[in-house]
């Protein structure tokens, strides 16, 4: 068993808290991603599970043992740093030998896993190379050599992807996904990079200032994300949030008092509705869709577009706020002519003044 | 090349030779003898043979020459009067006049080297290699663990341990040697002992503490990290990653502090006896005593030069290829 169960953990350095007590189950067999701005705890919560950073309050048990206070390598973890951490005057063989060597195995087994290991990792022919002598992607990879030729219980990733490029950090990204599941290993993976967390993750952990917002599948908090925060968070372009004065019921649906006095008709929305986010994508223009804004020539003005080629996406100045939306390449938006934009009502995702979500009633 | 090139090269080899003629100089002086040494030489003056009618007593006075030595090498008993020439020994004693000179006229045509050497130049040369060494060595490991813990300055005494080392340096060490000589013979008990020379090289260390911690601030803290997370201690560590890393700032550290301590006059002087001076208390020691011999100064310190020299080239290479190698850290 290598489930790793965090209660009530606590952080403090000195005086300042910056994990408040978390609660969290990282499954066995899973890959989970703590996923959060910097500065969120997140890389302080993977060292607290490494061993590397004490745990000021509360308990860890992996495979249902406190490891409070256990030395690292007695908690079973290997741990993959952002920069590698290779040691430098040491062969690739040599750095990859080198957990073994402090486990005191004999040598020819040392030989053997070595071996074993470079060639699940296509390091064969690097083996007698310095790190100095490696790209960025053979450096990554000798690292996670070094992490899985101890057969850890748990893997800790803290952005090990970070410092490649664009191009190997995709490819990494796969083997990483495809080790885990070769070895069906627990892992747990630090990033800031909402890409990397979507692709990799079995499960995603979206953290801020030392708290948890939200646990969940990778499409569980694109799709209902807890609160605005992730909303905002996951997804880019980022969500549009529209702040909405108030709301009407009626037979037909909610009428949608927006901050610039406009209505909007939706469906049924909870009173308490404060914002409401639609994703850039989930917006059409013209009036294809229930819930519709008009805007009178000279409202709307275009602040910018990105065009990626298989996707374009326009940046609008609407009366209310700003507007990302997803549009066809070819779509012209005309400044002097009237322009209507519409969604469906449920997509539209409804927060209350404290950024919680709030669940529309089933219609 | 082009025309500032030409500059450049010719500047720079104008440099090499203002730096080398001190060098030169004194091999000439080397080999000056000391009655010429008021003239100015800018090649090695001529040998001049041996004069039959130069008294014993002024020979041995001025070249240092030993007169026992002499009267045990001729055969001769008892007192020998240092009034007479060489003639009128050869004369007295009835002694080949050929005999006198091929004894006594390489000792006077190359004095300086001859008189270095017999007065112990290799024993004072392994003394001085020995005490060098071994603080060079010693006060480099002792550097690379303060520095190793104090890198990063991580809690404020850190910092405070830090300074303390620093103010070592202002500290003149002639204003300590009193009560420093004291410690040594009466508290150590390491009266006339090498050990008591070392000790003061290695004490404090402002160098290598500066040397060691910053350059240990820069190694990335994962890979201490790492090692934990492997399963080491901090001596695995210590022995595995920080000490193989520790070639450039050793290189930088001992460059600096290594003339420094073979170059040590003042400690040698004062802890050592003269049968165990290492080489400026040895050099400055073989001047003579009713005179001085300026030959055999300038030959001692010559041959005392080389011995650096050369360790300073080799670490010189060392020095630079590892400055490079972590210039385009990659």
């Amino acid at each position: 068993m290598s489930e790793v169960l965090i209660e009530g953990v606590s952080k403090r350095f000195g005086r300042t808290e910056v994990i408040h007590g978390i609660d969290l189950r990282i499954k066995e067999g899973e890959l989970t991603v703590l996923l959060g701005p910097s500065g969120c705890g997140k890389s302080t919560l993977l060292r607290m599970i490494a061993g590397l950073e004490d745990i000021s309050e509360g308990v860890i048990r992996i495979g249902g043992e406190e490891v409070n206070d256990l030395e690292p390598v007695e908690r079973g973890c290997a741990m993959v740093f952002q920069n590698y951490a290779l040691y430098p005057h040491q062969t690739v063989r040599r750095n990859m030998a080198f957990p073994l060597k402090m486990a005191r195995l004999p040598r020819a087994e040392i030989a053997r896993r070595v071996a074993a290991t470079a060639k699940l990792l296509q390091l064969e022919e690097l083996l007698d190379r310095l790190p100095r002598d490696l790209s960025g992607g053979q450096r990554q990879r000798v690292a996670m050599g070094r992490a899985m030729i101890r057969e850890p219980k748990i893997f800790l990733f803290d952005e090990p992807l970070s410092n490649l490029d664009a191009e190997l950090r995709v490819r990494m990204r796969l083997e990483i996904s495809r080790l885990q599941r070769e070895l069906l290993a627990t892992m747990v993976f630090v990033t800031h990079d909402q890409v990397e967390a979507m692709t990799l993750a079995h499960r995603i952990v979206i953290m801020r200032a030392g708290l948890i917002e939200q646990v969940g599948t990778p499409l569980e908090v694109y799709r209902r994300p807890a609160n605005r925060f992730v909303a905002g968070f996951i997804g880019s372009p980022a969500m549009n949030f529209i702040d909405v004065r108030e709301v009407r019921a009626d037979a037909t649906g909610s009428q949608l008092t927006l901050g610039d006095g406009s209505t909007l008709v939706a469906g049924a929305l909870p009173a308490e509705t404060a914002s409401v986010g639609i994703r850039p994508e989930h917006i059409r223009i013209g009036l294809a869709e229930r819930a519709s804004l008009s805007f009178a020539a000279g409202q709307h003005r275009s602040i910018g577009a990105e065009h990626l080629g298989d996707r374009s996406y326009r940046y609008l100045s609407l009366p209310f706020g700003e507007l990302t939306m997803l549009a066809p390449e070819e779509q012209v938006i005309d400044e002097t002519e009237p322009l209507a934009i519409s969604f469906d009502p449920a997509r539209l995702h409804c927060f209350a003044h404290d950024g919680r979500r709030l669940e529309r009633a089933a219609a | 090349m082009k025309r500032h090139q030409l500059v450049l090269v010719g500047l720079l080899g104008l440099y090499c030779l203002i730096t080398l003629a001190p060098f030169y100089a004194l091999v000439v002086r080397a080999f000056t003898p000391t009655v010429q040494s008021t003239e100015f030489h800018l090649w090695l003056p001529d040998r001049r043979p041996l004069s039959m009618n130069a008294r014993l007593g002024d020979l041995a006075t001025i070249y240092s020459i030993d007169a026992r030595a002499f009267r045990q090498e001729m055969g001769i008993k008892g007192y020998v009067n240092p009034q007479l020439t060489l003639a009128q020994l050869a004369e007295t004693y009835e002694l080949e006049p050929e005999r006198i000179r091929a004894w006594l006229e390489p000792r006077v045509q190359y004095n300086g080297v001859l008189s270095v050497m017999e007065a112990g130049f290799l024993r004072s040369l392994l003394a001085t290699i020995f005490v060098t060494g071994v603080s060079v060595g010693v006060g480099g490991l002792l550097g690379i663990m303060t520095g190793s813990a104090l890198a990063g300055f991580r809690r404020p005494w850190h910092l405070f341990t830090y300074n303390l080392y620093m103010l070592n340096m202002i500290i003149p060490p002639m204003m300590v040697i009193l009560p420093q000589y004291l410690i040594m013979t009466k508290v150590l008990g390491l009266d006339d002992n090498y050990l008591s020379v070392i000790l003061i090289h290695i004490k404090g260390g402002a160098l290598s503490t500066m040397v060691f911690t910053s350059y240990i601030a820069t190694i990335p803290k994962e890979l201490r990290e790492s090692v934990q997370m492997d399963g080491g201690r901090h001596y695995h560590y210590f022995f595995y990653v920080l000490l193989p890393l520790m070639g450039t700032p050793f290189a930088v550290f001992a460059s600096i502090a290594m003339p420094w301590m073979w170059n040590d006059l003042l400690h040698p002087l004062v802890f050592l006896s003269p049968a165990k001076y290492t080489l400026p208390a040895f050099v400055a020691a073989i001047g003579g005593t009713y005179t001085t011999n300026y030959e055999a100064i300038f030959s001692g310190l010559m041959l005392s030069l080389i011995p650096i020299l050369l360790i300073y080239l080799v670490f010189q290479k060392m020095f630079v290829r590892s400055a490079v190698a972590g210039a385009v850290k990659g």
